[in-house]
């Protein structure tokens, strides 16, 4: 697991937490943006009908005081063709003289002329405050044939103002108990959205190493689970593969081992059963001593692949010239060749790259033994070193004529005691985990290696970095 | 020629003992660094085989005490880890060469006659005779009873790598690395061939015969009668 203290970090908050916070977020910006709206419409849906009630009186009012109708001097304006419930009415002359006044108290404050206005209507509504209460009105001016009068109709707004605070405070109650409700819903939601997961968790929870070969089948999670239930297959797929890899090369090492062992006591027991010559003697130690080196080579062999899997291998990098240690190798190599009647030709311009060398040179030496190996006589040998341009890679392949590997055995050839023809007589210096450490080595340098066979040719390529930190 | 081997391990001790007593060496064996301390200071060696893990005293500090008392003795090291730190610490106190455990006793036998070799220092040779066999070193050429023989750069040179240390039996991990520079356990079938060709060319037509086969040793350039 990566390191640091997990408790900083965001990425481990709940999910459940981070849908609830979100989902509340969004609740209390959008029912509070709703709860505005609608006292907003509220507040404004009274204010027109105030508007209109109080234009209708006024109008009728002043209707009244141009057509005579109204007489300055006995106004009968409580009359319900002039009155409205709720509606205070106030009539005075320019001079000043009251002509009526409904309501006991006056409502009116000192200074209305700002009010003054010739079309009553919602934007030329004043309100004001007086004696406690809070009005909304205006002051109409009306010039007839009985003189200029100015007609103030007025609403006492306690009343909308109560019920707004009153509908103000259930709309709050209602906005919260809804709010409370999603939220419980969205928690509840989470948590039944999150069951596909607490039940893959348990048969995750299942998978042994003894029972590796268990999938999980795709088709019984929701789509979003199925990436991770495929991936998650993936990786016991990856799983069982190396266990099953590393249980073959156990019961390998004890099997290689075996052999040679078994041929040594058999051996000695049957030299020692009968008394003999010295020759024999000798003959028997010199059998022994080879038997003996081979299975030194194999532990030694084995040493090695084990501390480069575990990391123990500090390489040594340097500049190396790819071409000039292919040439050497070669070199090397041509006696068993030419034995062979195998030509070996190498193609490619001097590369140089940054390796530990004598990894490197034992690598392609090992794949050059190899090829040998499996050459039949009069075959050919191709080595190409390619060094792509533009690109921060280099490539070596050696290729060599003879019986194809097929494409079952291909995949496994690197692996440890891995033989593509069990048939095949062993060769004495072969261990079988020559290719194995030449994988090994290439993947220590960060490179890889391939093989492809067909046609009568059997190619392996290894791609290595130009250069790569030791 | 005397050899001091220090070692704690008992049976790698006593087959060294017999097997440079056999080879012709005087062989004093110290089985704890204590004593191999003290007779590495007292003594006159010609060489000596030091265990860097001992129980006692550390192999280093031997060699180190060796140094600093301006004792030139080759020292040849075995150390067990084959880690590169070790080998570094080893040579830089002041030892001249170390095998890492396990190893063969041909590839030791070699390396012992070697270090004893380099205190005797050889004055640059143009030619190399054995029997009728020739080598013209600055030239590069190789009669064999006065006939030309045709080798490759690399026969020539392990040819020359046989007749210099002539007598000895020389490994063939020994062979790899000297002439091919292959430090690493290689297909040593290729050493065989190798040897093979370079006898079709210097050896099957001629009498007496000079490279011999030590079984499960190596390869011996030598005027014998086998």
């Amino acid at each position: 697991m990566t390191s640091g203290n997990s408790k900083t970090r965001l990425g481990n908050i709940p999910l459940t937490i981070r849908v609830l916070l979100f989902v509340a977020l969004v609740i209390g910006i959008s029912l509070s943006v709703s709860s505005v709206m609608i006292i907003n419409s509220v507040r404004h849906h009274f204010a027109e009908q105030d508007a209109s009630a109080l234009a209708r009186v006024a109008g009728t009012i002043s209707q009244g005081l141009m057509n005579g109708t109204i007489n300055p001097s006995a106004p009968q304006l409580s009359a319900p063709a002039y009155s409205q419930a709720g509606v205070l009415v106030h009539v005075e002359t320019l001079g000043g003289q009251v002509i009526y006044h409904s309501g006991k108290e006056a409502f009116i404050p000192e200074d209305m002329a700002a009010t003054l206005t010739n079309a009553i209507s919602q934007n030329t509504l004043s309100l004001w405050q007086s004696k406690g209460a809070t009005y909304r009105g205006a002051t109409l001016p009306v010039s007839s044939e009985q003189g200029e009068f100015q007609v103030t109709v007025a609403m006492d707004m306690d009343f909308h103002l109560h019920f707004l605070t009153e509908f103000r405070n259930s709309l709050w109650w209602i906005l919260m108990t809804t709010g409370a409700t999603t939220l419980l819903a969205a928690w509840f939601g989470i948590q039944q959205g999150l069951m596909p997961l607490r039940k893959l968790i348990a048969k995750i929870r299942l998978v042994q190493t003894s029972q590796l070969h268990v999938r999980l089948d795709p088709d019984d999670v929701p789509v979003e689970l199925r990436e991770l239930v495929h991936s998650f297959n993936d990786m016991v797929g990856r799983l069982e593969d190396g266990f099953d890899r590393l249980s073959h090369f156990s019961s390998d090492i004890a099997h290689e081992l075996r052999t040679p062992l078994t041929n040594l006591i058999t051996q000695t027991q049957v030299t020692l059963s009968n008394p003999r010559q010295g020759e024999e003697y000798k003959e028997l130690l010199y059998s022994s001593l080879e038997e003996l080196e081979r299975m030194a080579k194999m532990i030694g062999d084995m040493l090695w692949l084990a501390k480069s899997d575990n990391q123990q291998l500090k390489l040594n990098i340097q500049r190396v010239d790819l071409n000039n240690e292919t040439e050497e190798l070669t070199d090397f190599f041509s006696p068993m060749a030419q034995d062979k009647n195998i030509s070996i030709a190498i193609e490619g311009k001097p590369i140089y790259i940054q390796a530990d060398r004598d990894l490197l040179r034992r690598a392609i030496s090992n794949l050059l033994s190899n090829s040998i190996r499996y050459t039949h006589e009069n075959g050919d040998i191709n080595i190409t070193l390619k060094d792509t341009a533009g690109t921060e890679s280099v490539s070596i392949s050696i290729s060599n004529t003879g019986k194809e590997i097929a494409k079952e055995h291909q995949d496994r050839i690197f692996d440890r005691f891995y033989r593509a023809e069990p048939a095949r007589e062993r060769h004495a210096d072969s261990t079988g985990l020559g290719l194995a450490i030449v994988k090994s080595i290439i993947q220590q340098h960060d490179g890889q290696i391939s093989i492809h066979s067909e046609n009568g040719w059997t190619t392996f390529t290894i791609q290595l970095p130009k250069s790569i930190t030791g | 020629m005397r050899i001091l081997i220090v070692e704690d391990e008992v049976k790698t001790g006593d087959y060294l003992r017999q097997g440079l007593n056999e080879a012709g060496f005087m062989v004093s064996l110290a089985r704890n660094g204590l004593d191999g301390h003290h007779m590495a200071m007292t003594e006159a060696f010609d060489l000596i085989i030091l265990d860097i893990m001992l129980p006692d005293i550390d192999g280093l500090r031997i060699i180190k005490s060796l140094r600093e008392s301006d004792n030139p003795t080759p020292v040849l090291f075995l150390t067990a880890r084959d880690s590169i730190d070790d080998r570094v610490k080893g040579l830089e106190a002041g030892a001249d060469d170390y095998l890492v455990k396990p190893f063969a006793f041909p590839e030791l036998l070699a390396r012992v006659r070697s270090l004893l070799r380099r205190g005797n220092v050889q004055p640059q040779q143009e030619h190399l005779q054995i029997a009728d066999l020739e080598l013209d070193l600055r030239r590069r050429r190789a009669t064999r009873n006065g006939q030309k023989i045709q080798l490759t750069a690399k026969e020539f040179t392990l040819l020359e790598l046989l007749l210099r240390r002539q007598g000895e039996v020389l490994p063939r991990s020994l062979i790899a690395a000297q002439v091919w520079d292959m430090n690493f356990d290689s297909d040593t079938n290729v050493i065989d061939v190798a040897i093979r060709r370079l006898r079709s060319k210097m050896d099957d037509d001629f009498s007496p015969k000079l490279i011999h086969t030590i079984r499960g040793m190596g390869y011996k350039l030598d005027i014998e009668n086998d």
